[in-house]
């Protein structure tokens, strides 16, 4: 009988009352279209910084010998590569595994040298999981399978060493039996416009790396998933299946950027969460300001018999109504600006140069939003929710108008 | 240390045998092959004992340190500073692969890690080729008689690197004396033809019966004022130096 | 006039409403000036991050020091240099630095002889590092380096098998290129968000450095903080004038670490855009709640039509209204928010929860991160959401009103 009664009622009014009910939701409407563009930006923020650093060679996880956090020695290998290197790639949310293989060495030219890490690559892994190597600006060609004896430097180092595309340079370096030489053939240079990051690029082959340095195998495998929520269920699977290992996170692979990221996220979700608030607290003064002119309305409803319960259903159904409307219209303006800040972005390439280095990771000039089918989820459950909240108040408040009272005013 | 790291390197010998050369005159012309094994096994012997005097000179200061240096084959050598008197006792023992350098001021040997023979150097104006020192003249480089130089006036062989040389150097301009026994002049160009640095020799004299320069200088091409001298003033070939000399034992007594 | 007194006793007449309004509007500005004093204070901490341990407001180097790292590119007549700073007479703290590419190794006496590893040696004035912000912030007093104490990075002590107690043997080269060694012991390990620090670091007093170097009255680096981050360039040009400095190179954090200058630039323009997000959020509310009154008041506008007010007047009294509810909002939301930023300026906020993490200050690798914010109070932040919300709340019911005031009397009064 309430349901009825209060449902129709309610349902009438709202059509009786365009501007009303139009006002309603889209105030409803504009304030989680705010809190959705809001929480887009926050998430693509976080993804963007997390893209970062996986991507500029931490990978989300990284799988190294037992005793590298200790001591940082680069050059322990894991034992048994090729299995680690099969079982990760079996893991269905890993995107790329990335095999590396580092050692510090000196580079000479003529009389000048520089000492430099070099990283040991399966090129066309490295390709699609590093960005400083595809985002960065290329002169010659990156190192291809089989090629023997080659280099890829950065830019700032050839300057260093005042050497260019096809020069061959002289590598000297400690392998596990002595001193040992060779000589490498730049065959790229790499441009990634950050002087810092461009002194240490210095990449050859996994099977070169094994024979100039005399160290066998692989020292890391860097994994990129394909969602980077899914890290720490990763990384426990992964611990399982390598208890003589270290999985590490990007996190601690690079703790200072990963305690920026951090706090930035922590930040970002107090002021999406001040934003919801506000947002909510508007539609609640709203409403409550419309159930406040209605009082006459009301009160003649309840002279009428209806009862307090029917009352309160009434506002309640409305409120639910004008909250579906106003998610139409939050989901329509709201997902739609997301929607243009996941695909086009916004260039801040004004605001940071052209390519931002900061430490060892290279920043995107571009902020991209988050879209999903979380979008949908969150216009309904705000709307609903700050609607059906702010009606409370109001419908209790409109069950106790003394009919005679508020006939009067 | 890095410093001292170098020193043993240069001192690396081979063994080989030193032959008193007579001059390689063959009918006015200059026989390429002896001059060029000669001018390789010149500071060279089966074991030896010298006394150096290693001078490193920059824009802003020049230092000069005197060494006593004893080596063997081509693996062991040890070198202990005598020179100043501040850091006089300081030493550094090559046994193969390993390099021990021993602190009389802390009364500590430690070991270094092969990793610091390449660090780069603040020190002197040597290069990690001289380092390794993996390359011979004579394998690896083809040499020919270039002719005449005026400039010291003598000979001039020039050395071409092999085309799977591991090294710093596309081509040495090598001067020689008349008589093809001393060098003179090297000219070092790096693998973009360019000219890096030059090596000259002088102060002929008699060294436990061989006829050498007694000074090196090393000036790097594009660097002013920058000069690196190695002096000896004795050098004994071929002496009888005993094993227990290149030991920690041996090392860490006051010398 | 009337219209004034008019619109005055609607406010009262109507308290709900009024106090509705009143109530949108408030919140508004409170949003406002807290989450402007919010971004204040956590600018102010990435400024004071950026300029940490390592940084400084202002730093002093030899020309080519930067470039080349040589002992031997050294500040000269370093008393000269810090008396003349001194005298500037301005707050600051200026800290004098030398750093040296050692070896380092155990110095305990044993069988075999001890591996060494690369290491720097940073030599720090003890008392201006221990400081808020400075490099030696983490260690109890009676473990700074001193004399022969040194601080050793995490990292490399594990890499040289050594611990707290032990003697470390550091040898290298003195200013003159000539071998120096010497014993030390170490008193701490600290593990330092400077990389340098914890991979390579044996940190000593300034002192002890200079006496390793056979250094005398030099320096290698001068850190200069000052009172304010935001206001290194200036204390740069005017410590660059110094005649002591004119050979020297001078400069601020943002000509040190343009990366770091552009990121917090950077982040000073999201913040404007946030709180454009956030005002139009507030914005919102204030419109949505004022269109809704001045629609539902259509039949009270209908019945003064009826009795004569002219429609100009009917939009000049709501007018009236809404700049009397607008003032009194904004003054209530700045007394509010300027209490709240105000009173966070005190305890600081801990958005620790938010970000995930258990403890207000995380250990993160070793890493002591501070996740409390501290808001600024500032002025301006009050006039900003003066003028906004004052002119979004007058919009915002002019609009209706002035529909309203175009209807025919009889039409509105039957709604």
């Amino acid at each position: 009988m309430i349901g009825r009664i209060s449902g129709r009622y309610a349902l009438r009014s709202l059509w009786r009352h365009p501007r009303r009910t139009i006002l309603s939701m889209v105030g409803v409407g504009i304030g989680v279209a705010i809190g959705l563009i809001a929480t887009s930006w926050m998430r693509g923020g976080t993804e963007m910084q997390i893209r970062a650093v996986s991507e500029s060679g931490a990978g989300h996880l990284r799988v190294v010998p037992k005793g590298w956090t200790a001591r940082r020695e680069n050059t322990l290998r894991l034992p048994d590569a090729p299995a680690i290197d099969g079982a990760v790639r079996s893991i269905p949310a890993v995107e790329l595994a990335a095999p590396r293989a580092r050692v510090n060495a000196l580079l000479a030219f003529g009389n000048r040298s520089a000492g430099v890490e070099i990283v040991g690559v399966d090129p066309e892994v490295e390709q699609r999981a590093n960005r400083i190597v595809f985002k960065s600006r290329l002169a010659g060609r990156y190192l291809k399978p089989g090629d023997q004896n080659t280099v890829v430097v950065g830019r700032t180092l050839a300057d260093r060493l005042r050497v260019d595309l096809d020069d061959d340079l002289y590598v000297t370096l400690s392998g596990p039996d002595g001193v040992r030489s060779a000589m490498l053939s730049i065959v790229g240079v790499l441009s990634t416009g950050a002087r810092d990051l461009d002194a240490g690029i210095c990449h050859v082959n996994l099977e070169v790396m094994e024979k100039i340095s005399g160290y066998a195998g692989i020292g890391e495998i860097s994994i990129l998933l394909d969602d980077y929520r899914r890290i720490e269920e990763t990384r426990r699977e992964l611990g399982r299946q390598f208890a003589g290992l270290e999985v590490l996170s990007w996190k601690e692979v690079n703790p200072g950027i990963a305690a920026n990221v951090e706090g930035d996220r922590g930040f970002m979700r107090a002021l999406v969460a001040i934003i919801i608030v506000v947002v909510g607290l508007g539609i609640v003064s709203a409403q409550l300001t419309a159930v406040m002119e209605r009082r006459r309305e009301i009160a003649v409803l309840t002279a009428l018999g209806m009862r307090a319960r029917q009352v309160v259903g009434l506002v309640v159904i409305e409120a639910v109504s004008v909250a579906l409307g106003g998610s139409v219209i939050a989901l329509c303006i709201g997902g739609g600006v997301a929607h243009w800040l996941a695909t086009r972005g916004v260039d801040i390439r004004a605001l940071m140069g052209e390519e931002f280095g900061f430490g060892d990771v290279l920043l995107d000039p571009y902020i991209y939003g988050d879209f999903g089918s979380w979008i949908v989820f969150y216009a309904l459950a705000v709307s609903v929710a700050a609607t059906v909240a702010a009606s409370l108040y109001p419908a209790w408040i409109a069950s106790r108008v003394e009919p005679a009272d508020a006939l009067r005013t | 240390m890095s410093f001292l790291t170098l020193c043993v390197a240069l001192f690396i010998s081979a063994p080989c045998s030193a032959q008193e050369p007579s001059g390689f005159l063959k009918g006015g012309e200059l026989d390429i092959e002896a001059v060029v094994k000669h001018f390789e096994d010149l500071y060279r012997s089966d074991s030896s004992i010298s006394i150096v005097d290693l001078t490193v000179t920059r824009p802003r200061r020049t230092r000069t340190m005197t060494m006593k240096v004893w080596t063997r084959g081509r693996d062991k050598a040890l070198i202990v500073i005598q020179e100043p008197a501040r850091v006089a006792g300081t030493a550094t023992l090559k046994v193969e692969a390993n390099l021990w350098n021993y602190l009389p001021r802390i009364k500590r040997t430690i070991r270094i890690p092969p990793s610091m023979m390449l660090a780069s150097w603040m020190g002197t104006d040597f290069t990690n080729d001289d380092l390794v020192r993996e390359s011979s003249y004579i394998d690896d480089y083809a040499y020919r008689l270039a002719g005449r130089s005026d400039d010291p006036a003598g000979w001039m062989v020039r050395f071409e690197a092999k085309p799977e040389l591991v090294g710093l150097w596309s081509r040495i301009e090598l001067i020689l004396s008349e008589d093809g026994t001393i060098p003179l002049q090297a000219r070092y160009y790096d693998r973009r033809e360019r000219l890096s640095r030059t090596m000259r020799w002088d102060e002929v004299r008699v060294f436990d019966s061989r006829r050498i320069p007694a000074r090196l200088t090393l000036e790097p091409e594009d660097e002013v004022g920058h000069k690196t001298e190695m002096h000896y003033r004795t050098i004994r070939f071929d002496v009888d130096v005993p094993e227990a000399t290149f030991s920690l034992s041996f090392l860490e007594r006051q010398r | 006039m009337t219209t004034l007194r008019i619109a005055w006793r609607n406010l009262g007449r109507n308290r709900k409403r009024s106090l509705l309004a009143l109530g949108a509007i408030a919140l508004a500005q409170t949003t406002l000036v807290f989450v402007n004093g919010l971004f204040a204070g956590s600018y102010d901490q990435m400024l004071q991050t950026i300029t940490g341990p390592m940084m400084g407001h202002v730093q002093v180097h030899h020309p080519r020091w930067r470039e080349e790292r040589a002992v031997d590119l050294y500040i000269d007549r370093l008393d000269a240099v810090r008396a003349q700073v001194g005298a500037m007479e301005l707050p600051m703290s200026v800290s004098p630095r030398l750093y040296s590419a050692v070896l380092a190794a155990s110095g305990e006496k044993s069988e075999q002889p001890a591996d060494a590893e690369p290491a720097v040696i940073v030599g720090v004035d003890v008392s201006a590092e221990s400081t808020r912000d400075g490099l030696l912030e983490s260690l109890e007093p009676q473990d700074r380096p001193q004399g022969n104490k040194v601080a050793l990075g995490r990292v490399l002590a594990n890499r040289l098998n050594v611990s707290e107690g032990r003697e470390l043997a550091v040898i290298g080269q003195d200013v003159d290129g000539f071998p120096a060694s010497d014993l030390f012991v170490i008193a701490a390990i600290i593990d330092s968000p400077v990389d340098l620090v914890k991979t390579r670091g044996v940190v000593m007093c300034f002192h002890t450095a200079a006496g390793f170097l056979a250094i005398r009255d030099q320096a290698h680096e001068i850190v200069i903080r000052g009172s304010k981050a935001d206001q290194a360039d200036e204390l740069a040009r005017e410590v660059a004038a110094l005649p002591a400095l004119s050979e020297l190179e001078v400069l601020s954090w943002r000509e040190a670490m343009p990366e770091f200058s552009r990121m917090i630039d950077m982040k000073d323009w999201f913040d404007m855009i946030f709180l454009a997000i956030v005002f139009v959020a507030s914005a919102s509310g204030i419109a949505n709640t004022s269109m809704m009154s001045s629609f539902e008041r259509t039949r009270e506008f209908g019945m003064l039509l009826a009795i004569g007010m002219q429609p100009a007047g009917v939009v000049r009294m709501v007018l009236a209204e809404s700049v009397f509810l607008g003032l009194m909002g904004v003054l209530v939301g700045s007394l509010v928010g300027s209490a709240l930023v105000l009173l966070a300026a005190h305890t600081g906020i801990n958005y620790a929860a938010l970000a995930g993490m258990e403890a207000a200050d995380i250990a993160f690798g070793g890493i002591s991160i501070s996740y409390t914010i501290y808001p600024r109070f500032e002025f301006r932040h009050i006039l900003f959401g003066f003028i906004a919300v004052a002119i979004t709340s007058a919009l915002a019911s002019t609009w209706p009103a002035t529909l309203a005031a175009r209807l025919e009397p009889a039409k509105a009064m039957r709604l």
